[in-house]
């Protein structure tokens, strides 16, 4: 049997040269950190007490914002190693194609899900001419976010984390366990559906490092974070959630909201949506197979 | 050989038979399946809310209800039809076997289970109490729309059961091991058809005259080489149990006639045994008509 990894040899390859340990460590923390406090330099002037994203321009900026995250990532590789952030690409053959053959494929996937079985009872839609009138710029900026986040985790991260490891619980687990435990922050309302989150993005990750992996370029991570991002931002949202402006769909605020669902229904729901990406991981296999 | 349509049937298994890969697919067409299904009757039940709540559609209590329950196994066709195209790449039709007499074996098979649904139904006019249901005519207006749907739900489970688990497992463990490809969707099929709450202490009388269903719809689909026969048998079944009497309980609202018996009462215990009698001659038929 062929190695399945065998695109990732050539993606890696740029990181083995001067990859130390040591180095990796504190060159991600310094990006991970910069980027944190540059982030909150771009808000500082920004209103956001009426909640994150609630907005079209802060929903907009909070997105784009994630722009600076790569500009710092550049600066921090080019002088712990020279680089540049596109050499994190990988294979500028495959990079675009996979990309759009991804998200194609499971935005296609998305829609048809959505179309037999959507659930608006109790919704309030939102007028539907500005919601069209917005959604490119919402493409926009959640092409920026899940690009941005792409090219440190799948490029910068798993490039020297494949580099300086050999075993797959190692290079897969490691980087995708940090993708997970920095989502822990996003959905706080309890201790389960923390877990549930935090163990739905890990697996997300395992997902894109493999796709990664397979075909040595970020393409087809990105195009699969694109779809997901794409689908949980523009069509459903909860009264007063983060990140609320580019949605059709309004379902009212449940009132227990403060304590937070019943645990067995969250990690009841977390199979089910871990089956869900399980069949999106397997559409993005079949769109970059060759 | 007893099974000469088994090599065509499971011949498109083939290439992915890899037992963890049909372990994942059959639990992810499940999982598929239940979210969607879910989906598909609370969004049926928004769009409709004026006519019909998802609590009735879930419990088929009216007729509106009993269709667009069996519209909802639209879903199953497509979670087979996903997780098939995606995890072993293959097309779905691919899950029908060999398509060639197809037609010709579901009619076959329908023929002769009608044949012995009518019988059936002279014995019950004269045996059971019956009363009228629905009004004749706003039945026969709901016939058109209900029986492509009992063609959709019955092609759906036979899709998953007799093309799905029967050519994986088929094809990975070959025809000597009928444990495999026959008994294990069997019991698969028995066990998601068990339902306590309507089913009561008759359970596992009904659950062994579904096995028995499942294992002669398995051994027939492996003799014929396609779901045909099989889809026929189970359409008909369906047809009299859903269209024509049905017992008081779940999926009772489009039915012609009531026995005046749910599932669960003592008195349908002869009922359930005449089932599995009518299912045997059945078989018997079709093998001296195939063979």
């Amino acid at each position: 049997m062929t190695d399945p990894y065998a695109a990732n040899k050539r993606f890696i390859a740029p990181a083995r040269g001067g990859a130390r340990p040591g180095q990796f460590v504190v060159t991600a923390l310094l990006v991970f950190f910069g980027w944190t406090f540059l982030r909150e330099l771009v808000f500082l002037p920004i209103d956001r007490s009426d909640g994150v994203g609630a907005t079209r321009w802060s929903f907009f900026l909070e997105l784009a914002a994630f722009a600076v995250l790569v500009v710092v990532l550049d600066r921090v590789i080019w002088r712990a190693y020279g680089r540049r952030w596109t050499s994190l690409l990988g294979d500028p053959a495959r990079l675009l194609p996979d990309f759009a053959r991804v998200l194609v494929g499971c935005l296609a996937l998305y829609l048809f899900f959505l179309l037999l079985g959507f659930d608006g009872s109790g919704a309030s839609q939102r007028p539907l001419g500005a919601w069209v009138a917005f959604l490119p710029v919402a493409l926009l900026g959640i092409a920026l976010q899940t690009g941005a986040e792409e090219v440190f985790f799948r490029g910068f991260l798993h490039q020297y984390a494949a580099a300086l490891f050999k075993h797959p619980l190692l290079w897969m687990g490691g980087p995708a366990l940090a993708f997970g435990l920095v989502h822990a922050a996003n959905d706080p309302t309890s201790a389960a559906s923390v877990f549930a989150y935090v163990a739905w993005t890990t697996a997300f990750a395992v997902a894109c490092i493999d796709l990664t992996a397979r075909t040595g370029s970020i393409g087809a991570a990105w195009g699969l974070h694109l779809a997901v991002n794409v689908t949980a931002l523009t069509v459903a949202t909860t009264e007063g959630a983060p990140m609320s402006a580019a949605a059709l769909f309004v379902y009212p605020a449940r009132p227990d909201a403060m304590a937070g669902p019943d645990p067995a229904f969250v990690l009841f729901g977390l199979v089910f949506e871990l089956a869900f990406l399980t069949v999106l991981w397997l559409m993005a296999r079949n769109m970059i197979a060759r | 050989m007893a099974y000469p349509g088994f090599e065509t049937h499971t011949a498109p298994a083939a290439a992915r038979a890899e037992l963890w890969r049909t372990a994942l697919g059959a639990v992810l067409i499940l999982l598929v399946y239940a979210g969607l299904a879910v989906g598909f009757i609370a969004g049926a039940g928004w769009l409709l809310s004026d006519e019909v709540t998802a609590n009735q559609i879930a419990a088929g209590s009216t007729p509106l209800a009993v269709v667009i329950l069996l519209a909802h196994f639209a879903v199953m066709v497509i979670a087979v039809a996903v997780v098939t195209r995606l995890l072993h790449r293959r097309g779905a039709l691919t899950l029908m076997g060999d398509r060639t007499h197809l037609l010709r074996d579901f009619l076959r098979m329908a023929g002769i289970a009608a044949a012995m649904a009518a019988l059936a139904t002279v014995f019950i006019l004269l045996t059971q109490e019956i009363t009228m249901e629905i009004a004749p005519g706003r039945w026969l207006l709901f016939l058109p729309l209900a029986l492509p749907l009992l063609l959709l739900q019955t092609g759906a489970e036979e899709l998953v059961f007799r093309g799905y688990l029967q050519q994986q497992l088929g094809a990975r463990f070959g025809v000597g091991v009928r444990a495999a490809w026959m008994v294990c969707p069997a019991l698969i099929f028995a066990v998601l058809h068990v339902d306590p709450a309507s089913q009561g202490q008759n359970l596992w009388l009904v659950v062994l005259v579904i096995t028995l269903f499942a294992l002669l719809t398995a051994d027939i689909t492996a003799r014929t080489g396609s779901i045909g026969a099989a889809w026929g048998l189970h359409f008909v079944n369906n047809v009299q149990a859903l269209l024509i009497f049905s017992l008081e309980g779940p999926l009772s609202g489009l039915s012609l006639a009531s026995l005046g018996l749910s599932a669960a009462s003592p008195a349908a215990l002869p009922l359930f045994a005449a089932d599995a009698a009518v299912l045997l001659i059945v078989y018997g038929l079709w093998r001296r008509v195939h063979d």
